[in-house]
């Protein structure tokens, strides 16, 4: 294999587009496919080869790269009508930066293994489109020690920290859990920001006061100061964050561990949506906490 | 002491039922309220109007309060003007939900004064006064309690007697109001579910019922005052999540934690930021069914 593989990157949108973006920049060889055409359009500016689908795509790449929405998706990038799963050959390999269950991931990745004998490296990511773009992505991945060693170059160069979990399925398992701690941190910071205001305190000096302290962290430094705001302008919608909860939720049925605190969040999320705001950014949970007008108060017989 | 006078202070929801009740059987009560009307449409059906909570512990040696909440228990019991300071009452009945703690200090206080007290309160709502089939648990002395007694059968079906000591009662109804806090919320889940799927609330009561799952809320709360969409349980919701916290704090105090309990508080303490606290508590049923995208089921302005 040369120092650069060719790529196939199937899903250049929100994460994908700025992480095959950087390969490319890198000097990748890489042909880009997506089902949105202005998106395959921005990838192809960018010094990508413009394939027609995604068995188009995969066709002579060494390595195929997916990140999609959501396990549906990679199934028909996959194994769809024009999936590339049945022109798959050793030694190409699949790595899927797509947050999808667990347990979808190991069952994609069977049946790929018994169609062609093809490995399946799980490897989704945290960092946000901004970290996509400057190689600083959090990646978390599993799949076989020697798929693993061959990947380790490429995700040096879109990643800062990347971690082999375990076998395939095991980057997919962290993740969830990773959201677990992020989806439940977005309710906190909310209940956080409504108690300041409510007990009287500014709630943008909040991230002053406790930098460096337990309160501290990363989404108390970079997202908690929107929420105070009250700035809901969507980059992770809430309906996502819903998702990602709900996966926590079939991940700790399945693995036979109770999980009140992530299901309560989820449910917080389910109400935020019912009240219509699927489609503002996750920190707006706030809206949960915002006073309402009264409705019609008990008249007779009032209590003394 | 066939006609011997009764004290009444507070005649609220319940209060207001009680005394007509026990005018209806023929008694003699002497009332107070600082709701003025409240206390002219009860002296229009014979009750005295008094103008003091210690007025009326003046003029009856058995004198009642059924009040809102710890604070004015303590200061319409204590404070100026207060039941401590009749001329004539020996014993102190509180009907009201106030916790523990409140009952102890106020018995301790009546007790220096030679007062007995009672801690009694009640379930059973103004239906249940109306009905005459309220329960009401006691706590205090049994010779209080007797004295009591002819006043609580205008409207009592189920009378306990839970011993000597003042504040057990207010366990009692604790641990009964958190359950029907609770259900209020869980039946409105259930409902909304059912609703959804297509099932009509009326057979799914019927069912419940006759089930599992039946309890005072499923029997009679929902079907009275939420499938009717009359909304007139005549509780407020936040006297609702004054009970679930008072409840809370006392199961504190005894090192008891309560998981699901502090989620059924906050569900009521959410449901007073959505505009409710002062609303029926019965309501929340239609919030529910809303975030269930029940439309039909927007408050109703009907009454």
């Amino acid at each position: 294999m040369s120092a650069r593989p060719r790529l196939a990157y199937i899903g250049v949108g929100l994460m994908g587009g700025p992480m095959s973006q950087r390969l490319l920049s890198l000097g990748y060889p890489l042909c880009a496919f997506d089902i949105d055409p202005t998106r395959l359009d921005a990838a192809e500016r960018a010094g990508a080869r413009r394939a027609k689908n995604a068995v188009d795509a995969a066709a002579d790449a060494e390595l195929v790269l997916l990140n999609l929405p959501s396990g549906p998706a990679v199934e028909e990038a996959a194994f769809g009508s024009h999936g590339f799963a049945g022109r798959l050959r050793p030694p190409q390999l699949v790595v899927d930066f797509s947050t999808i269950p667990a347990a979808t991931c190991r069952e994609f990745a069977e049946r790929l293994a018994k169609g062609s004998g093809c490995g399946w490296v799980d490897a989704p990511v945290s960092g946000g489109p901004v970290a996509a773009g400057d190689g600083s992505l959090t990646i978390m991945a599993g799949g076989s020690d020697a798929d693993i060693s061959r990947l380790r170059p490429l995700m040096g160069e879109v990643g800062q920290q990347f971690t082999h979990v375990g076998p395939t399925g095991a980057g997919s398992v962290a993740k969830t859990i990773a959201q677990l701690v992020v989806g439940c941190t977005y309710v906190v910071l909310a209940e956080a920001a409504r108690l300041a205001e409510g007990a009287g305190i500014d709630p943008a000096i909040l991230p002053r006061c406790v930098s460096k302290g337990h309160a501290d962290g990363v989404l108390m430094q970079h997202l908690y100061p929107r929420i105070a705001a009250h700035d809901f302008a969507p980059r992770a919608y809430a309906r996502q964050l819903l998702k990602d909860l709900e996966a926590v939720q079939d991940l700790a049925r399945a693995a036979k561990a109770p999980a009140p605190m992530s299901g309560l969040a989820t449910q917080l999320y389910r109400l935020l949506i019912a009240a219509g705001h699927s489609e503002i950014d996750a920190c707006g949970i706030y809206k949960l906490y915002e006073a309402q007008p009264s409705t019609e108060p008990l008249r007779q017989g009032a209590h003394p | 002491m066939s006609n011997e006078p009764f004290g009444f202070v507070g005649l609220g929801a319940m209060g207001a039922p009680m005394v007509e009740k026990a005018l209806e059987a023929g008694l003699t009560v002497h009332v107070f309220d600082v709701n003025e009307a409240a206390m002219k449409r009860l002296a229009a059906r014979g009750a005295r109007e008094q103008a003091s909570a210690a007025a009326v512990a003046s003029a009856a040696e058995v004198v009642f309060v059924s009040l809102p909440n710890a604070a004015v228990v303590e200061a319409v019991a204590l404070g100026p003007g207060g039941v401590i300071e009749g001329k004539a009452v020996r014993h102190y009945i509180d009907l009201s939900t106030t916790g523990p703690t409140v009952e102890r200090k106020v018995g301790e206080a009546m007790s220096e004064r030679g007062v007995s007290a009672l801690d009694a309160p009640v379930s059973g709502g103004p239906i249940g006064v109306n009905n005459r089939t309220l329960a009401v648990m006691a706590a205090g002395p049994a010779a209080t309690l007797a004295r009591a007694e002819p006043f609580l059968r205008a409207f009592t079906k189920t009378l306990v007697h839970l011993g000597d000591e003042v504040g057990k009662a207010q366990v009692v109804k604790l641990a009964n109001n958190l359950l029907t806090a609770t259900n209020m919320i869980i039946v409105g889940e259930a409902m909304a579910f059912a609703e959804k799927s297509g099932i009509d609330p009326d057979d799914l009561f019927k069912i419940i019922n006759a089930g599992s799952g039946r309890s005072w809320v499923s029997e009679i709360a929902y079907p009275k005052h939420v499938v009717t969409r009359r909304y007139d349980q005549n509780f407020r919701t936040e006297l609702m999540h004054k009970d679930v916290s008072l409840c809370l704090q006392e199961a504190e105090k005894v090192s008891v934690p309560m998981w699901l309990g502090a989620n059924v508080r906050q569900f009521w303490q959410f449901a007073m930021t959505q505009g409710m606290a002062q609303a029926d508590c019965s309501r929340i049923a239609p919030m529910i069914e809303r975030w269930a995208g029940l439309d039909h089921a927007k408050p109703s302005s009907d009454r």
